[in-house]
């Protein structure tokens, strides 16, 4: 036993070596191809190929940027959206995740409110904005109900199916051993559906973002959809590219943060990658 | 003698889909306190089914299961179960596993670690509790299964095929030290397999299940000598009393394949 333990320790560090080298390489090809793609933009603009007026050079966009990071406002803008989507997306987060384990463990709940999500689900997250302009006009609370709205149902039907899949074996054991009805759902469904709710949660999250920009298009005074809607209705090409840039940032900025703590959550789930890691 | 378990004339019919299966029928049998009992049979006797309706996760549809003259009604944690697939939580450290069903009795937690860790010591786990079980090998997970079972204090352990998923060597000490194990805390066990040298070398008795619908075909006393080293693989009697069940399991298993050709044809 002690000797497979040792085995699999060095196996892991000449893997994880490995992969450092790996990941260097693709960190420079990656490098290398954005430069490059760049450097390209710029001198088509220069012989111009492509019209600096719709589609201004690096440089030009470079020069905007500067500015409206100087000035504060993207990062003004940037947190102003990151903290709607997060606020909405912890309200349909919390209710998307207990209603979807709700309806995984009970039949009869199940099928009563089945036919209501599936009516709901079909809408694109964005055919809720008139509904929640005229319920709550242009101010923070429509933003979080926008993305409350937006992200429940299709949540629901994820965190049901999660909890659909979980090996009824782990429930017999659990059962077999004195457990309740509820103990069963916090201390052997969650964790079990725990990996599914986390990539649901992830994919929903998108869709919060998606949701928050056009909301901010349509009726807002800040955020960085309404920084792009601006810029556009000014002709402010560099502007609104600088914004897309923005919203990537800060999307990306939220997923690393995000997946740093999914890491937390399922530590259980590190022998598994391991293995699979070094297949 | 003491009777912990009747068995009474028990029937056990489900649904497949398109056909109603009769898994046991008439099944009669008396489990003795203390004892080992090994159930053999060829597959798909009902063997499973019979421990799964002694654990209370199904009622039977005919006859009656007692328990201390009590007929089982649902899940009773006085019967632990032990799967093939271990059903370990993998979620949960080897510890927290093992403290499961203390914890669903709210034992305090100081009470649960030192209970936990003499179990875990007892089916020889140290220095394992804080390994998640993917990181286990097979014997490991199944003593971490028999642990975490023991630790909850069942008076009977229902044991399904449990070391037909370790490899041959892994089973043979895992066979050596259940039976240490049952010596020491003397439970009653209820232990299904296939392998009739299995059966002969953990049972006190052994009851070999007829083909579907599954019956006790023969129940016979195991009187081999304790302990049974590999040496008592080739005594005389041992090969006495596995020709003797060989010879009713083929009968049973010939049968089923008569009646698999039938239906095919």
């Amino acid at each position: 036993m002690a000797e497979t333990k040792s085995r699999s320790t060095v196996r892991q560090r000449s893997g994880s070596s490995r992969r450092a080298t790996i990941r260097l390489r693709y960190t420079a090809v990656s490098l290398v191809s954005a430069c490059a793609f760049i450097g390209l933009w710029e001198a088509l603009a220069a012989v111009d190929v492509i019209e600096a007026e719709f589609f201004p050079p690096p440089s030009h966009v470079w020069g905007e940027l500067a500015k409206l990071v100087g000035d504060g406002t993207l990062l003004d803008y940037a947190l102003v959206s990151a903290r709607r989507v997060l606020i909405g997306f912890m309200f349909s987060a919390t209710v998307g995740t207990a209603l979807g384990i709700l309806l995984g463990t009970m039949r009869p709940l199940r099928w009563l409110v089945q036919p209501v999500i599936s009516i709901i689900r079909p809408l694109p997250s964005l055919a809720w904005i008139p509904l929640s302009l005229l319920w709550l006009g242009i101010g923070e609370e429509q933003k979080y109900a926008i993305v409350f709205m937006g992200t429940l149902a299709p949540l629901v039907v994820f965190v049901t199916d999660a909890t659909l899949r979980v090996d009824p074996l782990y429930v017999r054991a659990a059962r077999n051993l004195g457990a309740s009805h509820l103990a069963i759902m916090l201390e052997i469904i969650l964790p079990a559906a725990l990996p599914s709710i986390i990539s649901a949660l992830k994919v929903t999250l998108a869709l919060a973002w998606t949701c928050i920009i056009s909301a901010e298009m349509v009726g807002s005074k800040d955020g960085l959809g309404y920084l792009i809607w601006n810029a556009k209705d000014w002709s402010n090409v560099a502007q609104v590219i600088c914004g897309m840039l923005a919203i990537s940032v800060t999307v990306l900025t939220l997923d690393t943060v995000l997946r740093s703590i999914e890491h937390r959550l399922v530590p259980w789930q590190r022998g598994q990658r391991l293995a699979t890691g070094l297949m | 003698m003491n009777i912990v378990i009747r068995i009474d004339n028990v029937s056990m019919e489900y649904d497949s889909g398109d056909e109603v299966v009769q898994a046991l029928g008439g099944l009669t049998l008396d489990v003795i306190a203390g004892e080992i009992l090994c159930i053999v049979g060829s597959s798909g006797c009902g063997k499973s089914t019979l421990l799964s309706l002694i654990a209370g996760f199904q009622q039977p549809t005919g006859g009656r299961i007692l328990l201390h003259d009590n007929p089982i009604s649902g899940v009773d944690t006085r019967c632990g179960m032990i799967f093939q697939e271990y059903a370990l939580f993998p979620w949960k450290t080897v510890q927290r596993n093992v403290e499961f069903g203390l914890k669903m009795r709210r034992i305090a937690p100081e009470e649960r670690r030192r209970t936990a860790q003499h179990f875990i010591k007892l089916v020889g786990l140290e220095g394992f509790e804080r390994a998640y079980p993917p990181e286990l090998s097979g014997g490991m997970r199944q003593r971490a299964a028999l642990a975490r079972s023991l630790a909850n204090d069942p008076e009977i352990l229902l044991m399904d095929e449990p070391f037909a998923a370790v490899d041959a060597m892994t089973r043979q000490l895992l066979q050596d030290q259940l039976i240490d194990i049952v010596a020491k805390t003397r439970k009653t066990v209820i232990f299904v397999t296939h392998s009739i040298d299995e059966a002969l070398i953990l049972s006190d008795r052994i009851a070999v299940f007829s083909s579907r619908p599954g019956r006790v075909k023969v129940s016979l006393k195991n009187d081999l000598p304790k302990p049974r080293s590999a040496a008592a693989q080739l005594t005389p009697r041992y090969v006495e009393l596995k020709s003797q069940i060989w010879d009713s399991v083929q009968e049973e298993v010939l049968q089923q394949f008569a009646r698999m050709e039938r239906s095919a044809s």
